[in-house]
């Protein structure tokens, strides 16, 4: 089917070709492998289709074609949930590995009770080639496509850390859709790191519905060659006293394009409310495409709303003062990709996950 | 080998299109300490940032020799290898680098050579004890979220590490308070001693200078060189001031 | 003691004064070749403007309303008479205007400003203009400065050939067609090489007859080194049925040349301004534009600027205010074609009493154009929880030799600013309205004094709630 995916929530002229992105001829997707590793202290159930609906109330940001996709396929849906009052360390880990060829999905449910603390952490990759050699060959071939759309609910008082890693081949078309649902005090908080893929389309909308809500949200990326990323980030403002900061940070090489899509949303009710958004863009070649549309949408009186972006080449102050270092200035401009990862990577809590994205960045 | 490490001939600089420095006069020998006074807009950070490069700073006439060779198509990079050394007025934070690594990267970028990392850590160590840093500010990101004066013993935790032949000071000693400056000053004689290195100290205060011994004083009024002298010349400005330069 | 200016007593009254429709040639409503041909003859056009007219009315009946701003569902074009003109034809001196266009004009304060305060007053009734006059020491300088129809025939006939609709295709937009296929009135002017023009030239635009356009053309040409400050004033008295203003402005700014455009826009609250404003800006070239929009129901207005030279620069200031009953989309586009261009953006929204305000930009900056450098700061007041603002903006950068910045900031006039104030004994709405001209300074501070003087009032009668 075709897709009309990431519609940029207010429209604007359609020259500039960023209201939203698009997606032909993508086949129904199979369920996709996980491998899972999951704490005593939290319960995992798998509900085929027939057995359970997937939290449709929960809206994501890749949009309505995606979930008409996913509801297609014959794959039912992950769950995980922490009781109320539990406070887990430990994550929950899924390994995703994809092979080639392949056209897969995965649903994700993830529910958190009252004052329960849980941490999720996702990897994306590519299987190992040994692995696809012996999948029988497949009919038609689909493509490498995969999607992923995960939908959190938080009751009152808990604190969900999402934490996402991706290093996909660049043939590979990639689909990673988050919804959140945040009662009162609840506080979000998400790393998302993508360090390869052909075409990557992420997005992810966080209902901040009740009082002193909260979300957080660092997104890194380094892109090369062709890779292109599309994003479409809402926070959805309509509790008192909610605050959202989104900070995203990466890097263009080579002919790579980037287009982001955030908005900050204080519908009436967010009285006390505060967003932030803080872009920062790092442009290493000529032939890179870097867009960004930085959106404040507000009906309400009582709110404060700030975004800010850098984009281009390095600070000529902070160029000179790592010069005066001996540091050439090729030398200097890596480093400071890499920092930019380095300083999102350094906010996981879980070190296993940041020597993985050390190694890939090794 | 040159005679003098630094040998500064009417040198001309331009900002934005205004001349602050009209013909500077300046040589360093080596192990020697030299310091430069002046008041306020008087172009003394121009000189420093002249000397190691900044392309905002534009040379407009006169030459820098260093260690014999004219520097004038060199960058910011190459001055350094060669053995200048800035400590900024108001170093910079660079998120995602920790001071420690970056340390060593520069090192390494320096020799070209890997860096033992035990070795690297204990001579850290060391250096970080005379200026009396917590250990645990190797690992923080470079001057993110420093103190004034963290930022300060952070440039000459780099001085000591960089071992340069030539250490350009630029009010290292601004907006410290005593402890401060006395540590600071602290790390600067160790750096003279551990490598006979010379200095040029930009200030218009004199407490940096009370535990180190200068050869030449220099007075920049308006972008010009109007007064040398020896060490004296320093106490003399401490009493009266600059103001027996600005009439003339 | 300061001078009292002329518009220092401003009332929302005066730009409400409504005249009798008479002795007016009127056409029948809606729009067909037959009625564009009309339009043609009863302006003598040349050959190539008749077969223009009738290719952009083929554009408009292919090209879609945009189906992402605010909606003109309220505008039937079907109802629209597109051209409206009195019975005069255009004169030089104030004393043969109509006496009843005089008077409103006289009200609006144009003639004394012009004895003022400018080089060169145009004043537009309806689709035609009715008085034009330039300062005898500006026209000695070669400056040029009169109506469209004059100069589509005249001695610059073939430089307007040349540049009109050049900037703003037919092809740009539905209202851009529109234009093209009905343009009337307005202004041309013409700055020779190295001519700076102390004082600024004016134009006013007036539309007085009820369910009407405004289709004004304006096409300013600054040739090399040359310099020039142009005022565009807007009124219309209300009136229950949808007006429609379509203007086009077309500014051709030569290389190592400065042109200031600035805009006090007060059209009554029933207009649907969707008006399109672009200039090209060659080497070592500056374009200015200070913009006001106070007036219309529906607004969408980015002036656009086109860096083409290397060098080139553009500044856009704006102040938009949304009272009760608007909807007022606007902002600017910059397009960077050329290495070391740069472009400066810095809005203020205001929205109050349900009024929406978008901020609408865009930056795309070639591969061409290395080392550009471009900053935009947008910021948005909301003044009660019943309005409305949001804001747009949109970066597209295609070269890593670039430095762009962009901030955006939304918030409410502080409790203890407003405290303050009263504090010093200023009554609380008073208070508000110094705060929310603060607010605006960004564009008064650029303005001549009158303007600026005229802006703050307008201010404080949106403020004190006094205009519907």
């Amino acid at each position: 089917m075709d897709m009309t995916v990431n519609r940029l929530p207010a429209p604007t002229w359609n020259w500039l070709h960023v209201n939203e992105g698009s997606l032909r001829g993508v086949s129904v997707p199979a369920r996709g492998p996980i491998e899972m590793e999951t704490p005593d202290t939290i319960s995992y159930s798998y509900y085929n289709k027939e057995e359970k609906e997937f939290p449709a109330d929960i809206p994501g940001a890749v949009g309505t074609d995606l979930d008409a996709l996913l509801e297609q396929s014959e794959a039912g849906f992950h769950s995980w949930e922490i009781a109320a009052g539990v406070k887990e360390s430990a994550p929950v880990r899924l390994h995703f590995s994809y092979e080639t060829g392949k056209s897969v999905q995965d649903r994700i449910a993830v529910h958190a009770c009252e004052n329960s603390e849980i941490t999720v952490i996702m990897d994306f990759c590519q299987a190992e080639a040994a692995d696809t050699v012996q999948t029988p060959a497949v009919a038609e071939p689909q493509g490498n496509f995969a999607a992923v759309q995960t939908k959190i609910c938080a009751e009152r008082g808990a604190k969900v850390h999402l934490v996402q890693i991706q290093k996909l081949p660049d043939d590979f078309t990639f689909l990673n859709d988050v919804g959140t649902s945040c009662a009162e005090n609840v506080q979000i908080e998400t790393t998302q790191i993508v360090l390869g893929g052909g075409e990557t389309y992420m997005g992810m909308r966080t209902g901040l519905r009740a009082k002193a809500s909260s979300l957080a949200s660092r997104i890194g990326y380094l892109l090369d060659k062709k890779e292109s990323l599309d994003m479409n980030y809402l926070a959805a403002h309509t509790g008192a006293k909610t605050t959202s900061r989104m900070d995203v940070s990466g890097v263009l090489r080579g002919e790579s394009k980037k287009l982001f899509r955030g908005t900050i949303d204080f519908r009436n009710g967010s009285v006390g409310a505060k967003g932030d958004e803080k872009e920062d863009v790092l442009l290493f070649s000529e032939g890179v495409v870097n867009r960004t549309i930085p959106l404040i949408l507000c009906e309400e009186e009582d709110v404060e709303g700030n975004h800010g972006a850098t984009i281009g080449r390095l600070d000529e102050a902070l160029l000179f003062y790592l010069a005066s270092r001996g540091i050439e200035e090729q030398e200097i401009y890596e480093m400071m990709a890499r920092a930019r990862i380095d300083a999102i990577c350094s906010e996981i809590r879980d070190e296993k996950t940041r020597e993985l994205v050390q190694g890939y960045l090794a | 080998m040159a005679e003098k490490l630094l040998q500064v001939k009417h040198l001309s600089v331009r900002v934005e299109e205004k001349e602050i420095l009209h013909g500077i006069d300046l040589e360093i020998g080596r192990g020697e300490t030299h310091v430069l006074m002046g008041p306020n807009g008087a172009g003394k950070s121009t000189l420093g940032y002249a000397l190691m490069g900044n392309p905002s700073y534009e040379v407009t006439d006169g030459e820098i020799l260093f260690d014999g060779k004219d520097l004038a198509d060199t960058t910011v990079a190459d001055r350094a290898k060669a053995g200048l050394f800035l400590s900024f007025q108001n170093p910079l934070e660079v998120p995602g680098i920790t001071l420690s690594n970056f340390i060593r990267s520069a090192l390494e970028q320096r020799t070209g050579e890997r860096i033992r990392l035990w070795d690297f850590r204990k001579e850290l160590e060391a250096k970080m004890e005379v200026l009396q840093m917590d250990k645990s500010y190797a690992k923080r990101d470079l001057n993110v979220g420093f103190s004034g004066g963290e930022k300060k013993k952070a440039e000459i935790l780099q001085l000591l590490m960089m071992k340069p032949s030539l250490t350009i000071l630029d009010e290292t000693d601004s907006g410290l308070d005593v402890d401060a400056v006395r540590t600071v000053s602290r790390g600067v004689e160790e750096y003279q001693k551990d490598k006979d290195g010379s200095l040029l100290i930009i200030t218009h205060s004199t407490r940096i200078l009370e535990a180190l011994h200068v050869d030449v004083t220099h007075v920049l009024v308006d972008g010009r060189i109007v007064a040398e002298g020896d060490a004296s010349l320093v106490d003399e400005i401490n009493e009266k001031g600059f103001e027996q330069y600005l009439q003339g | 003691m300061k001078e009292k200016t002329w518009v220092e007593d401003v009332n929302r009254s005066i730009y409400d004064i409504k005249n009798e429709e008479k002795d007016v040639y009127r056409l029948q409503a809606g729009l067909t070749p037959e009625i564009v041909a009309q339009i043609s003859d009863e302006k003598h056009d040349p050959e190539w403007m008749r077969e223009f007219r009738q290719r952009s009315l083929e554009i408009y009946n292919e090209i879609p309303v945009p189906d992402w701003g605010p909606s003109i569902e309220g505008l039937n074009m079907d109802k629209i008479a597109t051209y409206v003109r009195t019975n005069t034809n255009m004169k030089a001196n104030w004393d043969d205007v109509p006496e009843e266009i005089k008077k409103t004009f006289d009200l609006l304060g144009i003639p004394q400003a012009e004895q003022e305060s400018l080089a060169g007053v145009g004043a537009q009734y309806d689709s035609e203009l009715v008085y034009h006059n330039v300062k005898k020491e500006v026209a000695e300088q070669g400056v040029i400065y009169t109506d469209m129809e004059s100069a589509l025939t005249g001695e610059y006939a073939d430089m307007v050939k040349s540049h009109f609709m050049k900037l703003v295709p037919p092809r740009d937009h539905k209202f851009a067609a529109l234009h093209g296929a009905v343009w009337s009135g307005g202004s041309f002017v013409y700055v020779p090489p190295g001519v700076k023009v102390d004082i600024p030239l004016q134009s006013y635009f007036r539309l007085n007859a009820p369910g009407a356009g405004q289709f004004e053309h304006t096409l300013i040409i600054v040739d090399e080194g040359a310099d020039l400050h142009f005022i565009e004033g807007c009124s219309a008295p209300k009136y229950n049925v949808a007006n429609l203003h379509a203007g086009c402005v077309e500014l051709f700014v030569g290389k190592n040349a400065r042109l200031r455009y600035s805009t006090i826009e007060n059209w009554s609250k029933n207009m649907y301004n969707l008006n399109t404003k672009r200039a090209r800006v060659e080497a070592g070239g500056r374009i200015e534009w200070v913009s006001g929009s106070f007036g219309s129901h529906v607004s969408y207005l980015y002036p656009m600027s086109i860096l083409n030279g290397d060098g080139a620069r553009a500044e856009f200031t704006g102040v938009t205010f949304a009272g009760q009953g608007q909807n007022l989309d606007t902002g600017a586009k910059m397009v960077h074609n050329a290495p070391n261009t740069s472009s400066y953006m810095n809005t203020r929204s205001i929205s109050k009493g349900g009024g929406i305000s978008t901020f609408r930009s865009s930056v795309v900056v070639n591969p061409k154009a290395k080392h550009s450098k471009s900053s935009v700061s947008c910021q948005s007041l909301m003044l009660d929880r019943i309005s409305r603002s949001d804001t747009i903006p949109a970066m597209d950068i295609r070269t890593s030799d670039a430095d762009i910045g962009h901030e955006a900031k939304i918030g409410r006039i502080s409790d203890e600013a407003v405290f303050y104030l009263m504090s010093r004994g200023l009554p609380e709405d008073e208070a508000r309205a110094m705060i929310v001209s603060g607010f605006a300074d960004n564009v008064s501070k650029e303005l001549p004094v009158e303007y600026a003087v005229e802006m703050n009032n307008l201010i404080r009668l949106e403020m004190k709630g006094s205009i519907g």
